[in-house]
């Protein structure tokens, strides 16, 4: 259906034109405090048009898929209609990757607190997103789950504050251990299995504007029962892993590749082994306390 | 009919001048589906135009400007992985459209975008041309063996073939165009192609927009319609520096090609206010001797090289596209072999509703 | 195949202008590759052999030469010669030398 309805997510702008109805009271939620007011949206740059709508009439009755669209342009198959939600943030995601190359990207977390600023990269399945979560829970401010933004002008983190995602076991434990945060309803069957999304707190949606120098790069991996282990890392190895995941480090060429070794300068970079959230916590805490 | 806003600030830059926000988020829009974006800011900053406009419409275009100088970048790495690949077999190869373009870097590199590199190889040395960059890690993509057939037997190529480890795509071309109604004696090409020291070919300022032109207007593919006529419009403007206008109208009809630079000087004219001589504008001279045929091109022609953007397009884009696919085709091959094929095309879509447009679904790329 | 051979050159070319940029670090370099776009982790003797073949064609017996007197290092030339030329096959596995 036609929504009309306007987010402003750190220095996007974007308008979401038509989405389905039973997915539309969740989006509002996770999105809660960055709906834009109708009077300030007026005569705006927009800076993606975002629909994820079902693919056709027919469709409807059998097996009911969704598309999702920027503007005209539809970059994946569709999806079943279920996935409406998981869809349209994975195609936010795309849009920011294919079309903002005003900033370096790098596929990691990113948190702060006070004058620390944390870029956390990892593979899948090494927990970064529900320690993410947790350490949002804890106070920090959340600039992204999945997408850390540079910008060249200056080397500051920019924040993005959406919501976080959570796959499979982690939503038990984050909906557990996080109460008070608002989950959406759970997607089953995704190609990353069950998928549900955590808005991002309170604070880290009304500090998105305060952009931050970078002064960690930490390597979580979670690993049961084992004790916190931090161990430093060489920066070069460093800076090799957060390049090669940056979505766009060849569109930035060399002004790129030195930006990032600017920000692996700035950074003490660490390996960091954890299975009990109150360590981290104290952890982190400590680096936030050492500045 | 309206001008699309893109279109009128290609004719007339300063007009950004007074553009709210709104207008620029239009603007902005109808460039990216044209394949515009980085052409551009090339030509607001040629203007000098550049402080007027906004940081959000800004933002948009410079990230348009990096994909576009990763390309030039990734035109040169593969042109040389090219060369190194032919080294010492005798093969000359010749940079077609885009990355003729960005390799000489001509005013029509500036922002130009390109999905594939084409090069241009004498028939006979197309085997070994297609042995050699095999070797080299360039391996076919069309899959089924009607398409490869198709392509050898009716078209000016082998089938697009994409390195294993880049990606890159690479259309290599025998002929310019296909192979049957309108094939030109590529030995004349040739004479006039200049080559650098690494052996690297790009047809002369004539013979490529004269490529450009009957790409555009007898080939029937639209999609990158008005970021081709853009490319005409700065090759015309090179012409009238180098004051070669004479040398190219002899041209054409040396190779049989006046009608489409016809088309390229009145459509660059009338939509982008290109300056061209005014014998370039007469139909007469290059065989269109009923008035009904030039109203119906233009009819058609005016109808499709816009943004593909739906606040731009006429509500009979839809036929006028459908209709110039025709042409293209009828240009391309004789009634006998188009049918079967366009039976079998439609056969296979039937079986197949994906389009290769479509990608699946990647969590973050 | 690198070759111990006095005649043959090696050589990092630049392409219409993009070249390779080097940077050092403790144990290792990184070496962007602005031909290709692509970014590469090397052992510290790739780091100081790479920007010395950027548009410069040297034989090995030249760079280990260059090595021995700039660096002072005090092992046999045999011995850094076939440590260069470790280095420079894995330079050229990366395409980042190549022979002329």
């Amino acid at each position: 259906m036609e929504l009309n309805l306007h987010l402003r997510t750190g220095p996007f702008h974007i308008a979401i034109e038509e989405f389905e109805t039973p997915f539309v009271e969740d989006l509002q939620r996770l999105y809660h405090y960055q709906i834009a007011a109708s009077q300030a949206v007026k005569n705006a740059f927009i800076d993606f048009r975002i629909s994820v709508k079902a693919s056709s009439f027919l469709r409807r009755f059998y097996r009911p898929q969704v598309s999702f669209f920027c503007d005209t342009y539809q970059p994946f198959y569709p999806l079943p209609y279920s996935q409406t939600l998981p869809m349209f943030e994975w195609g936010f995601n795309w849009c920011i990757a294919t079309q903002a190359h005003q900033f370096l990207q790098f596929h990691a977390a990113g948190l702060a607190r006070d004058n620390v600023m944390v870029i956390m990269p990892a593979p899948p399945g090494s927990g970064k997103s529900t320690l993410t979560a947790a350490l949002m829970h804890h106070g920090w401010r959340l600039f992204s789950d999945e997408i850390v933004m540079i910008r060249p002008t200056d080397g500051h983190a920019v924040p993005l504050a959406r919501p976080i995602n959570l796959k499979n076991d982690s939503i038990d434990i984050a909906q557990n251990l996080f109460t008070g945060n608002y989950f959406s309803q759970r997607f089953q069957d995704t190609h990353k299995g069950t998928v549900a999304l955590m808005a991002p707190s309170r604070t880290s949606v009304d500090l998105v504007d305060r952009t931050q120098i970078p002064t960690h790069i930490v390597f979580p991996r979670y690993e049961a029962g084992a004790r916190l282990e931090v161990t430093s890392m060489p920066q070069a190895e460093a800076l090799m892993e957060l390049v090669t995941n940056s979505f766009n480090y060849h569109m930035l060429g060399e002004e790129g590749v030195k930006l990032a070794m600017d920000v692996v300068d700035g950074c003490e970079c660490m390996h960091l082994k954890y299975s009990d959230f109150d360590d981290v916590f104290c952890f982190f805490d400590s680096l936030a306390n050492a500045q | 009919m309206t001008t699309s806003m893109l279109i009128q600030v290609l004719r007339q830059p300063a007009i950004i001048r007074d553009f709210h926000l709104h207008d620029w988020d239009l603007l902005i829009r109808q460039a990216r589906s044209s394949g515009l974006l980085a052409r551009l800011f090339h030509v607001l900053e040629d203007e000098k135009l550049t402080t007027h406009i906004p940081l959000p419409a800004l933002n948009h275009l410079t990230s348009a400007c990096k994909q576009a100088q990763r390309q030039h970048q990734q035109v040169f790495w593969e042109t040389y992985q090219i060369q190194k690949a032919l080294q010492g077999t005798g093969v000359m190869p010749v940079l077609l459209k885009g990355a003729a373009y960005i390799y000489r870097n001509l005013p029509c590199a500036q922002g130009r975008t390109l999905s594939d590199i084409d090069i241009l190889v004498p028939k006979s040395d197309i085997k070994k041309t297609e042995m050699h960059l095999l070797m080299a890690g360039w391996i076919t993509t069309k899959a089924n063996d009607y398409d490869k057939m198709y392509y050898r037997e009716w078209t000016h190529e082998i089938p697009p073939i994409q390195h294993i480890k880049r990606g890159t795509v690479l259309d290599v071309h025998h002929n310019l165009f296909p192979v049957l109604n309108f094939c030109i004696n590529t030995d004349k090409l040739w004479r006039r192609a200049s080559f650098d020291e690494a052996g690297i070919g790009t047809l002369c300022l004539e013979d490529m927009l004269l490529h450009s032109a009957t790409h555009l207007f007898l080939e029937g593919d639209f999609e990158h319609g008005l970021r081709d006529l853009t490319d005409l419009d700065r090759l015309f403007l090179m012409v009238g520096e180098q004051r070669r206008w004479e040398a190219l109208k002899i041209r054409a009809f040396t190779l049989g090609l006046a009608l489409p630079l016809f088309y390229a000087a009145r459509y660059c004219h009338k939509i982008l206010g290109t300056f061209v001589p005014e014998n370039y504008l007469d139909a007469y001279e290059c065989g269109i001797r009923a008035t009904g045929k030039l109203q119906m091109m233009d009819w058609l022609f005016l109808k499709v090289l816009i943004p593909f953007h739906p606040s731009a397009t006429h509500p009979l884009h839809g036929v006028a596209i459908y209709i110039l696919y025709w042409r293209g085709h009828f240009n391309r091959m004789p009634l006998r072999i188009l049918l079967p094929h366009l039976a079998k095309k439609a056969l296979r879509s039937l079986f197949n509703n994906k389009t290769s447009a479509q990608k699946t679904l990647t969590p973050h790329a | 195949m690198p070759e111990k051979n006095n005649h043959i050159k090696y050589i990092s070319p630049s392409v219409k202008g993009f070249s390779v940029y080097v940077k050092e670090y403790d144990t290792s370099a990184v070496v962007y590759d602005g031909r290709s776009g692509d970014i590469h982790r090397v052992n510290p003797l790739c780091g100081l052999l790479l920007p010395l073949l950027i548009d410069q064609p040297m034989t090995i017996q030249d760079l280990t030469s260059i090595l021995i007197d700039q660096y002072e290092i005090d092992a046999k030339p045999d011995r850094v010669q076939d440590e260069v030329l470790a280095s420079l096959r894995y330079l050229q596995s990366l395409e980042l030398v190549e022979t002329i």
